[in-house]
């Protein structure tokens, strides 16, 4: 279930906008739902957007419990919501590129830009000399980014 | 102007936005499949009569021999919910 707390998170934090303790619980919540729920789902290859549909009703609610402006409209809501949505679901194609990426590489993008981790921090802990760090990250954001697009589609300048 | 940084920016964005929540909620969640557990076992304990009459007998050991742990909360919890019964 690991595997899903990104797109879980960043809809609740990203998308819905939810303050951290409320995300906290809507995140408990929705992975309740889930495995309260998971004998129901047949096709694997169905959990991310039936995880995504819960995590949007569960995040609703909690915006509804808060006071909260909710419109009953359910296209209204999907018309206030549907483009943050859209980019959290376009940004977890790129976290799935980050996922095959090989192992120090995804680390250290994850250290520098998800952690906010300085040189000095990522060089000591992953043992690496301190004035490699910049081409290093320099060096898996261009793989990362092939990974992406695929090798025929860089273009550069 | 095409800026040339912008797609790696993009990246950026992206890996910030879909970022994993704080270890301590993925550790919480992790208990999720057992707490549920206990808490069917003990509604399916709630309702047996047998473990109600054992219960009001000697608590402690009806909720170990229930496969639960007689926890000071957890016998609380018991009683106040068998005098409701």
């Amino acid at each position: 279930m690991e595997q899903h707390a990104p797109l879980i998170n960043g809809m609740l934090r990203g998308a819905f906008r939810l303050a951290a303790y409320d995300a906290e619980d809507a995140f408990q919540e929705v992975l309740t739902r889930v495995y309260l729920r998971l004998g129901t789902i047949r096709e694997a290859s169905a959990l991310r957007s039936w995880i995504a549909q819960i995590t949007r009703n569960v995040a609703l609610d909690v915006l509804r419990r808060g006071g909260r402006e909710v419109s009953a409209d359910q296209a209204l809501v999907e018309q206030r919501y549907s483009e943050p949505l859209l980019a959290v679901e376009q940004a977890m194609t790129i976290r799935d590129a980050l996922d095959r990426l090989p192992d120090h590489q995804r680390e250290i993008l994850d250290r520098f830009f998800v952690r906010d981790e300085s040189y000095r921090t990522i060089a000591a802990t992953m043992d690496l000399p301190p004035g490699t760090i910049a081409s290093r990250i320099s060096r898996a954001l261009a793989a990362l980014r092939t990974e992406f697009e695929g090798p025929g589609k860089i273009t550069r300048g | 102007m095409h800026d040339p940084l912008r797609p790696e920016l993009d990246l950026v964005a992206a890996l910030r936005l879909t970022s994993p929540p704080p270890v301590d909620w993925i550790e919480a969640a992790a208990l999720l499949p057992s707490t549920l557990g206990d808490l069917e076992r003990l509604e399916r304990t709630i309702d047996s009569p047998e473990f109600r009459a054992r219960f009001r007998v000697e608590p402690e050991q009806a909720v170990q021999e229930a496969g639960l742990k007689p926890s000071a909360s957890l016998l609380g919890a018991l009683r106040d919910r068998l005098e409701d019964v």
